[in-house]
């Protein structure tokens, strides 16, 4: 346990030195958050809907593009699809760790690392933006406080998510198309695309209870309010469920990849 | 050229499923944004007259651009790699023509599959608004879209400039592509007259989608509207004095 501890303290320690990036990358953050506040104000300026207030839509850009890489999908961890296809897997395999828990530390380390580096400028710009635009305090402190779980939880999720999409690189060569298909399904089905409530509302219905909703959607929802405190806690409920579900089924592949691994040479 | 297109393509179709599986990967950029759209239009009725084949029209328009720019100037895209890898110096001393070299030093016709949907799209708004039955409205159209490939393609090239320079690839030059595309999916009219204006006299996406449509959709008559596509040229221009100025400062990056 210790190993794993210290391993992803080494991993997020080797994530925060790539400061340049992070901030190379806030340009293009503060961009975006600026012209959804845009597109979204032209549509609201013409009618407000039910689902969705216009300062939750604001809030909900901001936190989006503060915690883009603790959330993000497409984010393929080129390491370890490299070491499956080349077959430097056999090093790791060497290790005396559960090798699925070693990827899955290194991949959730990298994206706390990523967003701990860019996710207070953004929130600091977010929060001194005129009026209509800004990003506007939590609705409550207890709604701020289930947003923080409901995000961690989130990212916990996600990782168990794109580690199951990972191993699917031991089944085939042509991991690519896979890889980029799956991962472009879940944005759009966990309201990265477009935020949940702006979807028509039997899509709505349809992905309520599935696991992609829960990965950001629904922290950001909880954050403004427009999840309630009783169905944050359901969400996070629910969270914790797909969690499980998703560890399992993870590990399981790749006890089942791992069993017909063959190395050649060396 | 050709050779060039032939020998890439060869090489990716090799692999058939990782082929056909990539060119649907690609297909999803175009299914995001009329989703988004659709949804859009789906919870708030339509906008200030502007109805959805209208939309989509403006946003075929700038996809299909887009993607033909980044289809064809993919090579500028990455330029950035060649720069950095030095490799750049030993295109210089090749005997071929250079920017024929750049273009085709990296080429994905796996983003084939984009271009036919991105077109379909386009005749499927085209017909639906009721264009086809005037002569004029064919030529307006095909204008925005040579002119729309040009400001894209003008941007890849500046970007790839600005890598002389900066050496890696910089995320900045994203928001001039992927940042006014995405904002020109949306038809213009919503947008206040700032942010018009900001699309008329920076990157004149403006041009291309809002000024010419409004003729074709008979709100303005003046036919000085079917002319603003030409504006691109000047930022063509622009990039290409740009590229070639900074073409002649470079100073090897070492390899």
């Amino acid at each position: 346990m210790i190993g794993y501890l210290s391993y992803f303290k080494v991993r997020l320690i080797a994530g925060l030195q790539y400061k340049v990036s992070a901030i190379a990358g806030l340009a293009t953050a503060f961009f975006w958050a600026i012209m959804f506040c845009c597109i979204y104000g032209a549509f609201y300026s013409n009618a407000t809907i039910p689902d969705m207030s216009f300062k939750a839509i604001i809030t909900y850009t901001w936190l989006k593009q503060a915690f883009l890489s603790l959330t993000y999908m497409n984010d393929r961890d080129s390491e370890i699809l490299n070491s499956i296809t080349d077959g430097t897997v056999a090093y790791e395999l060497a290790r005396p760790y559960n090798l699925f828990s070693w990827w899955y530390i290194k991949i959730l380390a990298h994206k706390f690392s990523a967003a701990f580096l860019k996710f207070l400028p953004v929130i600091l710009v977010g929060l001194i933006m005129p009026k209509p635009y800004n990003l506007s305090l939590p609705n409550s402190f207890p709604s701020f406080i289930l947003f923080v779980i409901s995000l961690i939880l989130g990212a916990v999720l996600l990782c168990g998510i794109l580690m199951i999409i990972h191993s699917i690189a031991f089944f085939t060569i042509n991991h690519k198309g896979i890889f980029s298909i799956s991962t472009n399904v879940m944005m759009l089905l966990s309201g990265f695309v477009i935020p949940i409530p702006l979807l028509p509302n039997i899509v709505q219905k349809l992905t309520f209870y599935l696991p992609f909703r829960l990965l950001s959607d629904s922290s950001y929802r909880i954050y403004s309010g427009n999840i309630n405190i009783p169905d944050a806690i359901f969400d996070i409920k629910l969270q914790l469920i797909w969690i499980v579900i998703i560890i399992v089924i993870g590990y399981l592949i790749m006890n089942k990849a791992l069993k017909k691994v063959s190395v050649q040479g060396g | 050229m050709f050779k060039y297109i032939k020998m890439h393509f060869k090489s990716s179709i090799e692999y058939k499923v990782s082929f056909i599986l990539l060119s649907i990967s690609q297909l999803f950029n175009l299914i995001f944004s009329v989703v988004v759209i659709l949804s859009l239009y789906n919870k708030f009725g339509v906008l200030k007259n502007i109805n959805i084949y209208q939309c989509l029209l403006s946003l075929s328009l700038i996809d299909l651009g887009f993607y033909i720019a980044e289809f064809t100037f993919r090579g500028f895209d990455t330029f950035h790699k060649i720069i950095k890898k030095g490799n750049f110096d030993i295109l210089l001393i090749r005997p071929e023509n250079l920017y024929l070299q750049i273009l085709g030093s990296e080429f994905e016709p796996t983003k084939f599959s984009r271009l036919l949907t991105g077109f379909g799209l386009l005749i499927y708004a085209f017909i639906k608004n009721g264009l086809y039955t005037n002569i004029a409205n064919y030529f307006i159209t095909l204008l925005c879209l040579v002119c729309c490939v040009i400001l894209y393609a003008s941007i890849l090239i500046f970007g790839a400039a600005v890598s002389f320079y900066t050496i890696d690839g910089i995320e900045f030059i994203n928001i001039f592509t992927y940042g006014t595309r995405e904002i020109g999916e949306y038809p213009m009219g919503i947008f206040s007259k700032r942010v018009i204006l900001l699309f008329t006299f920076f990157i004149p996406i403006a041009c291309i989608n809002y000024y010419p449509l409004l003729y074709m959709f008979n709100k303005e008559s003046n036919p000085l509207f079917i002319l603003t596509p030409f504006a691109v040229l000047i930022v063509s221009l622009i990039s290409i004095l740009f590229f070639n100025f900074s073409l002649k400062h470079y100073q090897s990056s070492g390899s």
